[in-house]
């Protein structure tokens, strides 16, 4: 095939590419977005399949058989817990702005810068061989279609070198496709649609492939199955031992491509920092691994075909993909497969150098160039275009090393061997990632050192013998060790010998790497800084949930100072339109405020984050802002607070519920008071009228009688004589009342004592005896020999009697008046009954009589009898005694008024209180 | 499914996945001989792959279309 069609058809496609990008671009800033969707965001992930996976794997699989496979199950087995893992990450550099995995480790350990440096040397040094069998798989396949016998790049000087045209090509590329953004901490929207595209059209091309040679070729899988196990060579490959592989080899790989599909540079890139919505993880995590899937189903088949197609070798198995259709005569389909390759290839150095491009620029040059300046000074020029020309210059540099490890060493290993080598050293920020989002205990130092042991031992076992091998290094170094030390023999480090060299690197380096991490996490401190971002990091669903923000540092800084420095490095337009966006959310004026609140520090920082990284930004804002740091007692109080708030409000809770129940009672309390007033309320108008009544008839009595001196004898007789009853209804009324007023008031004077009950009715009912005959009443002691003894107090006991016998005399019939005095002892106390056979009582005054100043008024008599307090004194008193007060009565039959009292008994078992001496 | 249920249960595929995709287990199945036409490696490995892709997807399927 000429080279001219090839290089046109590569030229169209990637014009193609930039057409999808600008459609894409143009899309997202009418708002309808094509790239914010979970499929396309598991397409753009798919750039994990690389011309390692289109052309590789085949090559690993006509070696190893099933060998190449751990490298796609390791992403399909971390996929399920992507959703945790994953999620954790996007959300933490949302939050934080991360723009890259040396972004999110350095701002994790306190924004270190050195920790940034370190971090994007591990990741720029271990991704240069893996960008170099790109550009090998790239030109190689190029060499193929024009016809080239293998050709040998080592030995062509450069300038006529296919593949440095290639790498040329790709940086121009790259370049118009990573930085044609002036706003470079914006996500590349266009760039990831491409990527998407490039995703669907690799895997078609290889399906294409797979499918022609299965179906086409050869008469279905089982067909070249049955005819390759009938080659004892090839039937080695369908079992993994005779492949040689073992158990060890075969978890490192699992191992190293479960950190890869997550922490390399251009996985990071398209999983967190261009991720729109974090909700896509969910979706990514089975389409990812179906994608993966797909693209491996024929990778065995076609191996097999090549190894049967091409027994005598000569055929490099990592160009079977283009070699079996250019072999069969296809060449159409050979150049859509290429192109397929071409796709896989361009969309991995894409990524990966813009995302190493930013790495450079934002942790290794800006700390650099910002520390030590003075950025106050209103400069017209912004930094943001020359941030994007440093960019530009460092995806040159990127791809012109990785040219120069192709043309040293590249070439005399397979894709998949060097493939490991990067994703060894990637596998080195698996400690420091893992123990930063879960860990609050690692320490800037832990990492520092854990990252660096890890780096060094990566970088003498892996690729530094590839460079004794290209005769750069004494080889003496490879059989006598380091030094003539015996134990520092790259391949069998430590005496460690017997398993392959990325099995052995991979173990040791990440043993003492998280080794290091650890102990040296637990003997070091944490500054202020670490500690709250720790938090940060750890907890961010707290911080998510909760929007709790807090201050980390204390700091002072002049609004306009902060206006300058984001004009320069935003751009004047992006700058206002953040400040206008705080002012409206925080309802704030900035043109009236001097000095800038810790919260609009805060804001600004975390947006030049995104543009130039964690720990520039953290440079910048401290040439202008005053800083007072926390102590360290203080951070901690801070951290603590949230917990506190949490139990302090649970404390509240409880509290107010006391606090409501108080309330109750004391509203019973209240109303009891209330009613307690209207009752001594009515109380004192009651006895005022009772007290009215008499007076004013003594009073009219009196008058008449002064007034008319010539009264009949007779009739002032009469008049005097209603007058002393008055006057005796008027001093029994007081007494009453005080005598209440005695017993309500002092229920602890009542002094109780052992007494015969028998004993009392007798003397109240003698000394009423007399009068009740003077009313013709008969009266009637009933009362047995035995004593009834109660506990209680004689007199009062003996006013509740006569209270009672008085009442009998008045109610008692006027012309038969019987009055009947009981006293006896019964099952449940002692007992006195006093009977009458007067009109009765209704039963609706039944329930009224024991109430103050409740007067039965008598239809027959007109007027009341008595005070209306005498039954209630009775009842007062008798309670007092722990008795019982009752009446039982018909109307027309009598009543009978029944006193019970607790008996005495030496044992005071009966619950009256004790006497007392 | 609360959210810590599906956690658990996404954690739960993982090990499973980490088991089945490993020494010993995958050593009963590197046996020698076709099944169907096919290595029985290959078998293995694509069966246990596609049902972790099918258990996945069904544990972290939206919220919303739910039935349990």
């Amino acid at each position: 095939m000429q080279p001219i069609p090839i290089i046109s058809i590569s030229i169209g496609y990637v014009a193609l590419l930039f057409f999808i990008a600008w459609i894409a671009d143009k899309r997202e800033a009418a708002g309808k977005s094509i790239v914010k969707n979970s499929a396309i965001y598991a397409l753009s992930m798919a750039v994990y399949c690389t011309a390692w996976t289109f052309y590789g794997s085949v090559g690993r699989a006509a070696t190893t058989g099933l060998g190449f496979l751990p490298t796609y199950l390791g992403p399909a087995l971390l996929a399920p817990v992507w959703w945790l893992l994953l999620k954790k990450i996007i959300l933490i550099s949302k939050s934080q702005r991360i723009t890259s995995i040396a972004d999110f480790i350095s701002s994790r350990y306190g924004k270190s810068t050195f920790l940034g440096v370190i971090a994007t040397l591990v990741a720029v040094l271990g991704i240069i061989p893996y960008i170099s069998i790109q550009l090998k798989a790239i030109s190689s396949s190029f060499d193929l279609l024009v016809g080239q016998a293998t050709a040998s790049h080592a030995n062509v000087p450069f300038y006529l070198d296919t593949a440095l045209y290639i790498t040329i090509a790709l940086a121009a590329f790259t370049i118009l496709f990573g930085t044609r953004n002036l706003d470079p901490n914006e996500r590349h929207g266009g760039l990831v649609a491409a990527i998407a595209f490039e995703s669907l059209l690799k895997l078609v091309a290889f399906l294409a492939i797979g499918l022609f040679v299965t179906f086409g070729l050869y008469d279905g899988f089982g067909d070249i199955f049955s005819k390759g196990a009938a080659v004892p060579s090839i039937r080695a490959l369908f079992t993994l031992q005779s492949a040689g592989l073992n158990g060890w080899e075969w978890f490192w790989l699992l191992f190293l491509s479960m950190s890869a599909v997550m922490l390399l540079p251009r996985q990071f890139h398209v999983a967190v920092v261009e991720n729109t919505n974090a909700a896509h993880v969910s979706r990514a995590s089975w389409m990812f691994p179906l994608y993966l899937l797909l693209i491996n189903i024929f990778v065995l088949p076609i191996a097999v075909a090549g190894l049967m197609m091409f027994p005598e070798g000569g055929v490099e198995p990592d160009s079977y993909v283009l070699s079996i259709p250019l072999a069969a005569g296809y060449e159409t389909l050979a150049l859509f497969v290429a192109l397929g390759g071409f796709s896989a290839a361009t969309s991995m150095v894409i990524v990966a150098v813009i995302a190493l491009s930013i790495m450079i620029v934002n942790n290794l040059v800006l700390p650099g160039i910002v520390r030590n300046q003075d950025f106050r000074q209103d400069n017209p020029y912004s930094i943001s275009s020359s941030l994007l020309g440093i960019r530009r210059v460092c995806i040159i540099l990127v791809l012109l090393l990785a040219y120069a490890y192709f043309k040293a060493v590249g070439e005399q290993y397979s894709l998949v061997s060097v493939g490991l080598i990067s994703f060894t050293a990637i596998a080195q920020f698996v400690p420091a990632v893992l123990g930063g989002i879960y860990w609050k205990r690692a320490t800037k130092k832990g990492a520092i050192w854990g990252l660096s042991i890890g780096f060094l031992i990566w970088a003498f076992c892996l690729p530094f013998p590839t460079l004794v091998e290209t005769g750069l290094v004494n080889d003496r170094v490879m059989a006598e060790g380091l030094f003539g030390w015996g134990l520092l023999q790259p391949y069998a480090l430590f005496g460690l010998s017997g398993y392959s060299p990325v099995a052995n690197a991979a173990f040791w380096s990440l043993a003492l790497n998280t080794f290091a991490y650890i102990i040296v996490s637990l003997n070091t401190q944490q500054s202020p800084l670490e500690i709250s971002q720790a938090d940060l990091f750890v907890d961010i669903y707290k911080y998510r949930s909760g929007g709790s923000e807090y201050e980390v540092m204390r700091r002072r800084a002049r609004v306009r100072d902060i206006r300058i420095l984001m004009n320069r490095f935003l751009g004047v337009a992006r700058s206002q339109s953040l400040l206008t966006a705080y002012e409206n959310r925080n309802r704030v004026d900035l043109s009236r405020q001097q000095t800038a609140e810790a919260n609009l520090i805060n804001y600004a920082e975390t947006h030049l984050a995104g543009a130039i990284g964690a720990a520039s930004a953290k440079i910048i804002i401290g040439s202008i802002a005053k800083e007072d740091p926390i102590s360290l007692e203080e951070m901690f109080k801070v951290l603590e607070q949230t917990k506190e708030i949490v139990e302090y409000s649970k404390a509240l809770e409880k509290k107010s519920a006391e606090l409501e129940r108080t309330t109750l009672q004391l509203k019973q309390a209240n109303e009891q008071l209330k009613e307690l007033d209207r009752l001594k309320a009515d109380f004192i108008t009651t006895v005022t009228h009772e007290l009215r009544t008499p007076i004013t008839s003594i009073k009219a009595l009196s008058k008449i009688m002064l007034d008319n001196r010539n009264m009949p004898e007779e009739q002032r007789a009469e008049f005097l004589s209603i007058v002393v009853t008055e006057s005796e209804r008027l001093t029994r009324l007081i007494n009453q009342v005080l005598d209440l007023e005695k017993i309500q008031s002092q229920p602890e004077d009542l002094k109780l004592e052992p007494l015969d009950l028998a004993e009392v009715a007798r003397q109240a009912f003698n000394g009423l005896r007399q009068l009740m005959r003077d009313k013709g009443i008969v009266p009637e002691l009933i009362i047995k020999d035995a004593p009834v003894p109660v506990y209680g107090n004689f007199d009062r006991l003996t006013q509740v009697v006569v209270n009672l016998l008085s009442n009998a005399i008045k109610f008692a019939d006027d012309e038969k008046g019987q009055v009947h005095l009981r006293c006896y002892q019964g099952a449940k106390g002692g007992y006195i009954e006093v009977q009458d056979n007067g009109p009765g009582i209704s039963p609706r005054d039944q329930e009224l009589i024991f109430e103050k100043f409740t007067q039965i008024s008598d239809s027959d008599k007109g007027k009341p009898q008595g005070s209306g307090l005498g039954l209630f004194i009775t009842h007062t008193i008798v309670s007092q005694h722990r008795g019982r007060l009752s009446v039982e009565s018909e109307p027309a039959m009598g009543a009978t008024f029944k006193v019970t009292l607790p008996l005495y008994s030496e044992k005071q078992s009966n619950g009256v209180p004790p006497p007392e001496q | 499914m609360t959210t810590n249920d599906r956690s658990l249960r996404l954690i739960s595929i993982f090990l499973l996945g980490v088991m089945l995709f490993n020494f010993p287990l995958v050593s009963l199945f590197s046996r020698e001989g076709l099944l169907l036409g096919l290595p029985k490696l290959y078998w293995y490995f694509f069966v246990v792959w596609g049902s972790i892709i099918v258990l996945t997807a069904w544990v972290a399927r939206p919220a919303k279309t739910k039935k349990d």
